[in-house]
């Protein structure tokens, strides 16, 4: 639980160390060390004195280099997966999709808000810090890596896999819909905890609801209707008891 | 009977199911359940054959065969006129071409220095089978391209007629044995054999045609395609032309009137010039062309041309469009005018959402990690809530407009590469559609 800045621009380095140490004060979030440094030598050094999640503010632009905040970024993600991503910079619109993709970045602040804006901004990351540290879970992702695809989604987020047509998956959560190359066979092998309902749907048993007998259907906690097949509603019995 | 002959039997129904499950289309039927198909119908085939002693049976089982097995397709829109001819086809194509080179193979044999000996004629009847079985896997793009067309251009009829024909000539063939034909058939059993091959001949031209025809009608579609893409490009850059013209217009004018203020020492005038007319222009200035200078980094012309094209028209719609290319694309990891149609279509749709929502934001990224390509585009949305499955199915389009057409298109092009994933995500009014391009030499 460690906090990182990395910022060329001493000033502003100091005033944000002292921003991050009021906010977090107030806000009662813990933290083993606050690291303010333009090297990032220095800053993947400390990386291995960590423990859990830490936080890391990034500037962009260091010393005239526009790219080098993403390639310090590239580096942490190669040492710590969970860590927290934020970029600190004055091109509010330079690059955010591709940088959220690349490294996972949380989101991006703009230096050039107002003070109280700001602030506020960093608030809400390192109360998300606090929270993500708190809970202790790590992130349990679905990864799929066949040949031709590789697919990964928080395993809490699916809801549903089914067949559209031969070899094309659709993978179903809430806000999602990843369409890709694979067999169901494939999937379960990769992870069983999928449950196998019916020839052309796997369902993750943690979102089934209610199972409706009449209908022949699982239910899921967003009512949305998953046939089952005759041969398998024993099984698919024995895990909803199981559950509850 | 020799194991050879089964095999090589075996061998043939299994040729004729291949070639017709590739002609309807049919693509769910692995090589197991073909092989079990083909062998079960073999048997069937051989104790009816037996049983009634009329060898006729074999061609009009065959045929009734693949006709019961057309019904698979049949809800995908695959008519039994059609369906009879491809039946035919695989029939016919395969008898006579067999037909012909064993004849060919024993010729061969005859004038080599080999001896002659009872399992000669089996083994020659396997080598044939086995040489239809390995063209017709080599070759079943081409073949079935080929067929698509004919059935598509004016040599449909004519070549359904002599398929036809052909059929009942090798029915008339093979009736040897029931009595009643026997005569006839001694007298012109030769006759109908060089009809057949002389018919089957006439097949083959029309068939070599139609295959150079249909690759000549790829190409042209692919290049009408390109010269779309471009014709677009240059339109937008006559539009932009022509705004630019009117620019510097109203910008000499306004020089004037500041000429005319300075002139007379009004202070007032000047200021209220600049602050009203003068300022404001840095900002279309900026965010015009900044954006379009990103997309140099794209090094494949067809798709810079498309995305300039699309920046362009949103721009024009007042949309606030982002570009994010943050390195060099130097290729695509799939074939590129598939996926220009892709991009067009995802972005049609993102413009054409964000013209009616409040937020009139597109967002387009495009950018490689470790060898994978992802091209994401983001736009604000009116929905609120949106039903992701039924976008893509075939007739979808959202309430009052024409928007979420050409989704289902999208699905349809997607699934022909396995390589590539499509993943949409609509939360908080935005909506996001990620096409992922693994990098192809993966693939070992």
């Amino acid at each position: 639980m460690s906090i990182f800045i990395f910022e060329d621009n001493i000033i502003q380095a100091e005033q944000m160390r002292n921003d991050i140490k009021k906010i977090c004060h107030e806000n009662n979030i813990s933290y083993d060390f606050i690291e303010v440094t333009s090297r990032n030598e220095r800053l993947i050094e400390r990386i291995s004195e960590t423990t859990k999640t830490p936080i890391y503010f990034l500037d962009i632009e260091i010393k005239g280099d526009n790219r080098k905040g993403l390639e310090v970024a590239q580096q942490i993600r190669k040492l710590d997966e969970n860590g927290i991503i934020v970029f600190v910079t004055t091109h509010a619109n330079f690059a955010p999709i591709s940088y959220q993709y690349m490294v996972s970045a949380l989101t991006f602040i703009d230096k050039n808000l107002h003070y109280d804006k700001r602030n506020q901004l960093i608030k809400q990351c390192l109360i998300h810090y606090k929270k993500k540290n708190e809970s202790e879970q790590t992130t349990d992702d679905f990864i799929l890596n066949n040949k031709y695809t590789a697919v990964r989604v928080p395993f809490n987020e699916i809801n549903y896999i089914k067949t559209s047509e031969p070899h094309r998956l659709v993978l179903i959560t809430d806000k999602r819909v990843i369409q890709f190359y694979s067999s169901l066979k494939e999937v379960q092998q990769s992870d069983a905890r999928l449950l196998r309902c019916h020839r052309s749907y796997l369902v993750n048993h943690e979102k089934i609801k209610t199972y409706d007998k009449e209908k022949r259907m699982v239910i899921l906690q967003n009512n949305e209707e998953i046939p089952v097949s005759r041969r398998l509603v024993r099984k698919v019995l024995d895990h909803i008891k199981g559950e509850s | 009977m020799y194991v050879y002959d089964l095999i090589a039997i075996i061998l043939i129904a299994i040729s004729h199911v291949y070639l017709y499950l590739n002609l309807i289309k049919y693509k769910q039927m692995s090589w197991r359940l073909l092989t079990t198909i083909s062998v079960i119908f073999t048997i069937l085939l051989m104790i009816i054959v037996t049983a009634t002693g009329f060898p006729e049976f074999n061609a009009l089982l065959l045929l009734t065969f693949l006709l019961s097995l057309g019904l698979l397709q049949q809800k995908h829109g695959l008519t039994f006129a059609e369906n009879l001819f491809y039946a035919l086809f695989s029939l016919v194509i395969i008898t006579i071409y067999r037909m012909i080179l064993i004849e060919i193979i024993f010729y061969l044999f005859m004038l080599s220095p080999f001896n002659l000996y009872r399992w000669t004629g089996s083994v020659i009847h396997l080598i044939s089978t086995l040489i239809i079985f390995m063209t017709l896997i080599i070759s079943r793009k081409q073949i079935v391209r080929a067929t698509r067309f004919i059935t598509q251009s004016k040599l449909y009829n004519m070549t359904y007629t002599l398929l036809t024909v052909t059929f009942f000539i090798l029915l008339a063939l093979t009736t040897f044995s029931t009595n009643m034909l026997n005569p006839s058939h001694a007298t012109y059993s030769q006759m109908g054999y060089l009809i057949s091959i002389v018919l089957f001949l006439l097949l083959l031209i029309i068939f070599v045609i139609s295959s150079h025809l249909s690759r000549v009608k790829l190409e042209e579609d692919q290049q009408e395609q390109l010269d779309n893409v471009l014709l677009d490009y240059t339109e937008k850059l006559e539009v932009m032309h022509d705004e630019l013209t009117s620019f510097r217009h109203d910008y000499i004018n306004i020089l004037l009137s500041l000429d005319s203020a300075i002139r007379n020492e009004n202070i007032d005038e000047i200021e209220r010039i600049y602050f009203n007319t003068i300022a404001p222009t840095s900002k279309i200035i900026n965010n015009k062309e900044l954006d379009l200078f990103k997309l140099s980094k794209i090094n494949i012309n067809e798709v810079k041309s498309v995305i300039t094209v699309k920046t362009i028209e949103a721009q024009q719609k007042n949309i606030k469009i982002i570009i994010d290319i943050p390195e060099e694309i130097n290729d695509i990891n799939m074939p590129v005018i598939p996926f220009i149609r892709a991009i067009s279509i995802i972005l049609d749709n993102a413009i054409e959402e964000a013209e009616h929502s409040t937020n009139r934001k597109v967002a387009i990224a495009f950018f490689e990690i470790d060898g994978t390509q992802s091209f994401i585009v983001r736009n604000s949305s009116t929905e609120t809530e949106l039903d992701l499955q039924s976008l893509y199915e075939k007739h979808y389009t959202m309430k009052g407009s024409n928007r979420g057409i050409g989704l289902f298109s999208l699905k349809r092009l997607i699934e022909q590469f396995p390589h590539v994933v499509l993943e949409t995500e609509f939360d908080n009014t935005f909506f996001t559609q990620k096409l992922t391009l693994r990098a192809i030499h993966d693939h070992s």
